[in-house]
This record gives C-alpha cells, structure tokens and sequence, in this order.
C-alpha cells in the first residue's frame, strides 16, 4: 500500500506554502489522500519552514517520519531534516560548501546539537557533509543545481528571472515529485489549479517543473522510483476539498447558521475569521430567501480592539437574538476569563472557539500544544456551567462547529470549542460534508413575549425561553438576579436561581449521547487502552495498525466532550483495560486529570508531548512499544522540528 | 570599505542579494530591474564601497544593521549592501502571526 511521507523546507516567505500547497494537490490529482502538516516561526520572515506531507490511498490524518523524501530548498533545511531522511534527499548544490556557523537564522541549540552529531561522524559541519553523513547511512542524495535550472526556466518561458525567482520552489518540487514516482502531468495540473486566474505564473511554473522533472530522469534515473500507481480517488465519486483546520471551522459556522463572528487576531486562530470575512454576503436559495424574507445570507464579522472586547461583543450580539462566536487562542482566552462569568450569569449562548498553542504566556505562538483543556473547563470564578468540547480532526470539527453553535442556543451557555494548532493549519482532503443531518436548534424562543419579560423564569429543566430587545424589555445584570434579571441577593431565591443554571448542565449531561462525548476505536476487546484526544486521533487510529501488525492488540478511546463528561462510558472503558496508556500533547497529562476527577480512576501510563510539535504516527507507535516492554508510567515525546 | 575581489555583481553597487535564496539578486543600474546571480558582471559594474554610517543590509547575519553597527559587521568581513530584493508576492507566502 502506498503511505509517503513528502517533506519539503526552505526560508520562510521563499515559497514553501506554494510548494506544499502545489504538493497536495498533485498527490489528491494522482487519487490520494492527504494530511500536510504546516511548521512556521513566529518572527514571520526568513526563518526555517517546512510542510510535512503525509500521502495514503485510505484517510491520511497525521504526520510521521522518518519521510520517504526531504527536499531541501536551502542549507538550513538540510541540516535541519537531515535525520528525517528515509529515503531520499535533494538539495541544492550551490550551497554545498555552506558552513552550518554561517546560517544566521539556525537556532543554535539546533546547531550545537548536529555540530555533535556530524562530529561523531567524522564529517563537517558543512552541507557538503551531511551529505557525506547520509551516503554512509545508505540514504540517496540527489544535488540539484536549482539557479541554473532557474535560469533556463527563464530562458525557455522567455520571463524574466527577476519575475520567477520562486520557481526555485517548483524546480526543488518537481525534482522530488518525479524520484517519488509522481507523473509530471499531475503537478502541472496542480500548479494550473493553485495558480488559477494568474496565467503569467503559471506557464513558467510549469515550464520550470518540465525542466526538473527532466534533469531528474538524465541524472538521477537509478534513483527514480516506479511511478506510483493512481490511487482510489484519482476519479472520486464525492467531491473533495482540500482545507485547513481554520478553514473547516468556518464552514462548519456558515452552515450552522453563525450570524456574527468577533475576533481580535492571534495565531493561529485569525485565519478561522479572514476565511469568514470572505462570506459577508452570500447567495441563497430561493426557499430560504422566501422563508427568511432576505435576499442574500451572510456573517458579521467584526475585528475588536482586543479580545475584551470580542467576546463582550459576541455576548451583546447574543443578547440581540443572533448566533454568535468569537475565536481566539490561549493569550486572548485568557482576557476573556471575566466576561466568560458574565456570559454564564445572564445565560447567554456564545461559542468560544479556543485554538490551543504552545503556552504559558505569549509561549511558542506559532507551535502545536493541548495545554488549554483545564483554562478551557475552569477559567473564570464562580461556579459556572458550560460546556467544553475537543474535535479530532477536521471532519469533526466542521460538524463541532455546528453543535457547539446549538448546544450553546440550546442550553443557553458558553459553548468552549478546542482544536490544537495541529489541526487549525493542517491542510487535509475532506469529502464535501454532508448536510443532510444537519439542524439548526436555536432552543426557547418566544416569537411574541410579554412585555416585560421574566428572561429568567424558573423551568422544570432550568432552561428559561429567550426574548429579545425590540420584541419586549428585557433585563440583564453581572449581579446575581431574579427571574426578571433584577439585582437579587435573597438567600432562598439565590439557591433557586443558582440552581436554576446548575440544573441546565444536568439537562445537556443526560440529552447529549455518550457517543458524542467519546468514541471507542478499534476492538473493543482489545486488552490495551490508548487514551487520547484531539489531533492524538489520527495518529493513534495509524499507530493501531501498526501495532496490529506486530501482534499488539490495542484500541482508543478517543474523549470528545470534557464537560458534561461521560463518566459511565469511560469507567467501564478503562475498568474493562488490561493496560491502559494516555497520550497527550501537553506535560500535565490534563485529559488524563479529568478523567480522574470524574471516574476516580489514575491512567497509570502517560506518553506526553510539550516541544510545541504534533504528536507523529511513529512516536504512538514507539512510545506503546516502550512501555509495554518497561512498564514505565511517562514517556516525553520529541520527534519533529 | 567595500567586499573587495572581481568585478562580480556580488562586488556592485547596483546589486541587492535576494532575501531568501543565496547567490542571487537584483541589478538595479536599469529599470527594470533584472535578476542575476552573483558571479555574473557587466559592463555597468562599479565597486559596491561603504563607508558612509546609515542602515545596511547585512547579507550574512541576514538582518539589517543600524550606524552604530555596520563598522562592526564590515570588520568581521560581512557581505554588507545598500538594501535587499524582496518580492513583491511575498506576502502569499507568509502566515500572519501574532
């Protein structure tokens, strides 16, 4: 079966989104699926970056190393991913006398530790010595002389160097592409489709991925592989999108129904509302303009000052009676923290969705963590319902997105909706969802209130109907209240009221299923148990196969919703475990302490991850392995860049 | 104090090393410019010489370096340019970060 792991990295800014992005699409063009993993700095221009591409006929939903093929646009990649290095590497030979103290932008941690290593091998620390160090290691270095290749692009497009200067990117691409087995017609057609609407682009990208492809075939034809063969998808009976986490998530809001969204802009959570602000108007049909008495559909979306203000704004807008959301990351979650307590004191539905980075503080902004699920389930004072869901992967978190919407509506509370940046910037091929199943429940809503309105009438369920201003007059206070929103602080009515919001949380406990809040992967009399969740999902689902192959037998539990949390379901889970193992991507094993808060039981072995990247297929894999041979309670995960 | 050695484009005053990628640049002795690599020379080629304090592009640490810097870098033997040739498209390739 075909399962490539394609990995090209060069200066950030120099063209290595294109490329990545040019990459999946040639491969989902060749009938593939894909998961492209996107690793950038935080200070924007220059530095390293790189995109890991993970390529599979069934569903690609990770990254793993080590890659079948690191292609390394310049010197810092090559010292950087040369230990990535499974197959095949190809670099550029006009930076093989480069000196690895002369690359200013390497950190030089990076560059004490291969420093070490290349002097435990005997080689310089040059690029000219690495590649030394990976013949000997029997991997196959193809030295690709990019600017000449550069200059005849330029001569046979007839344009000027001065306007291709990326297409060093596509030269690097294409040379890669065509060793792995990948026909040049594929990456034309993916360059066409990227480039779309920009013929003057187009043509000389083409003609420089012509000109590799052929430098790849004369010099390097020992190396090539056999043409892969097209996979299952090459012609798809569903239509296939290719997106980011970020991207999914506002589609998942469109659908559900988002009327205004509010942000202040923070990685890597931003791009959810610039994709958003690209649907401020949009068509619809001719039922729904007829339904709606409106022409067109559309979202607010609204850029704050800060996320004070976003999500106070998100609250009013809520008030007002339409969907809101407002989307952030650690930094900003934690500013909101105060009106978090005000949006569940007034009983208003808002959806916060938190984006999860490496943290404390300002921390690693552009880096992958699950460092946020305890400020997700605590942050704020006062006892405060709400709930906090994780999606896994991008399917989920489009249909997330939907529910977060409703449930919020629905149960009138802040709806906290995590996704790690593993998710937010990986690019992955999704079927076009389906929305047959898909309802917008907005709750209570009285269409002719009284006037004025109890907005906080007693319920059996605790559940109060909503009315908005313009329809009645309503009342809305940070203080506790009555049922009409008034200032109250009488004992009897405050256990009444309290209670009245407490009871809510009891209500979305027993109406949202088991099988929403967690979801058991695998056989389910599989004596070893891996815990996860988030982006641990695809990882861990690959890892079972692998440990499937070598006699292992292990299913996953994979945790969804963490308030209401299912407690029955996952106590019978892990009481029936012979061996179970958490893996998180942070270093309190947090999903693992709210297990125990809610079950009482201790997962006694922990594989975590807190470098700030994703969690790969292989280190699951290593990692079970591991502790399964020792018996150790925590394994500290490092792989990746 | 200037680089010093032949009359390569990587010796002119007209040139700017690219941003990213090494051994290229742009000539700017005529409009438009026209990318080259740094070996090549021309008959326009006239020797890259600074002396003057200012802000310079210091193509070996990769970062621009202020008047109280550039004799520092210039000493050390640094490739030091008037400025750099960054495209204009580089924007699409960046992920904005906050």
């Amino acid at each position: 079966m075909v399962d490539l792991t394609f990995e090209i990295g060069g200066p950030q800014g120099g063209g290595i989104e294109s490329a990545g992005q040019i990459a999946l699409r040639a491969f989902m063009l060749k009938g593939y699926r894909v998961y492209g993993t996107r690793e950038y700095h935080s200070n924007i221009m220059g530095k390293h970056s790189y995109f890991n591409i993970r390529v599979r006929p069934d569903e690609a939903r990770a990254p793993q190393l080590p890659a079948d093929i690191v292609v390394a646009l310049d010197a810092e990649s090559v010292f950087t991913h040369y230990n990535d290095v499974g197959e095949i590497m190809v670099y550029d030979t006009g930076v093989l006398k480069t000196k690895m103290d002369r690359i200013p932008s390497m950190s030089k941690y990076l560059k004490a530790r291969v420093q070490k290593e290349l002097e435990e091998n005997g080689v310089e620390p040059t690029v000219a010595g690495v590649v030394e160090l990976l013949n000997k290691r029997g991997k196959k270095t193809v030295g690709v002389p990019l600017k000449q290749l550069l200059k005849k692009t330029s001569e046979e497009s007839g344009v000027p160097l001065v306007s291709i200067s990326r297409a060093i990117n596509t030269i690097g691409l294409a040379v890669g592409m065509s060793l792995i087995g990948v026909e040049v017609e594929h990456l034309e057609r993916a360059i066409s489709l990227f480039f779309a609407g920009k013929r003057k682009v187009i043509h000389p990208n083409i003609v420089a991925a012509h000109i590799a492809y052929d430098y790849a075939k004369e010099n390097f034809s020992g190396f090539h592989r056999e043409t892969i063969p097209d996979g299952p998808h090459v012609k798809p009976e569903r239509e296939r999108l290719i997106v980011s986490g970020n991207d999914i998530v506002a589609m998942g809001k469109i659908a559900g129904g988002l009327r205004i969204q509010t942000y202040y802009p923070i990685t890597p959570a931003a791009d959810e509302s610039l994709y958003l602000e690209k649907f401020e108007e949009f068509p619809i049909e001719q039922w729904a303009q007829e339904k709606l008495g409106i022409e067109k559909g559309g979202v607010v979306v609204v850029q704050t000052e800060d996320e004070i203000s976003a999500i106070n704004m998100a609250i009013g807008a809520s008030i007002a009676g339409v969907r809101t959301a407002t989307s952030t990351s650690g930094p900003g979650f934690s500013l909101m923290a105060e009106a978090l307590g005000y949006a569940g004191i007034i009983e208003a539905p808002v959806v916060i969705t938190l984006y999860m980075r490496g943290g404390p503080s300002t921390g690693m902004p552009t880096r992958n963590s699950q460092s946020d699920l305890l400020a997700a389930l605590f942050q704020g004072h006062g006892d405060l319902p709400r709930i906090v869901l994780a999606s896994g992967d991008h399917e989920e978190a489009f249909y997330d997105a939907i529910k977060a919407l409703n449930w919020a509506e629905k149960y009138q509370t802040p709806v906290v909706h995590l996704l790690e940046k593993a998710i937010a910037n990986a690019m992955k091929d999704v079927f076009n969802p389906d929305l047959s199943g898909v309802n917008i429940e907005r709750g209570k809503i009285v269409e002719e209130p009284e006037i004025p309105f109890p907005r906080f009438q007693y319920t059996e369920d605790g559940i109060s109907p909503r009315a908005f201003p313009g329809d009645t007059v309503v009342w809305y206070t940070s203080n506790e209240h009555d049922q009409w929103g008034r200032r109250n602080e009488d004992p009897e009515e405050r256990i009444r009221m309290h209670d009245k919001r407490m009871k809510k949380y009891e209500i979305a406990a027993m109406e949202i299923p088991d099988e929403e809040k967690a979801k058991l992967y695998g056989d389910p009399d599989a004596p070893i148990t891996i815990v996860g969740w988030g982006a641990v999902k695809g990882a861990t689902l690959d890892a079972l196969e692998r440990l499937a192959a070598e006699g292992i037998k292990a299913k996953y539990l994979h945790l969804r919703v963490f308030m209401p949390f299912p407690s029955e379901f996952v106590s019978k889970v892990l009481n029936s475990s012979e061996k179970v193992i958490a893996i998180e991507g942070n270093a309190l094993a947090q999903a693992s302490m709210v297990v125990r808060m809610f079950t009482g039981i201790d997962i006694p072995h922990k594989a975590i991850k807190y470098t700030g990247r994703p969690v790969f297929v292989n280190e699951v894999v290593d990692a079970v392995k591991y502790i399964l041979e020792t018996n150790v309670s925590k394994v500290v995960l490092k792989d990746g860049q | 104090m200037g680089i010093g050695g032949a009359r390569k484009c990587m010796n002119c005053k007209y040139w700017r090393p690219h941003r990213f990628y090494e051994g290229i640049g742009v000539c700017t002795v005529r409009w438009p410019w026209k990318m080259t690599f740094e070996e090549d020379s021309c008959q326009y080629w006239e020797p890259l010489i600074i002396t003057n304090p200012g802000f310079y592009w210091c193509h070996t640490c990769k970062q621009r370096v202020g008047p109280e810097e550039f004799e520092e870098h210039l000493k050390k033997g640094h490739r030091l340019y008037s400025s750099v040739y960054l495209e204009p498209e580089v924007k699409e390739e960046l992920y904005p970060v906050e």
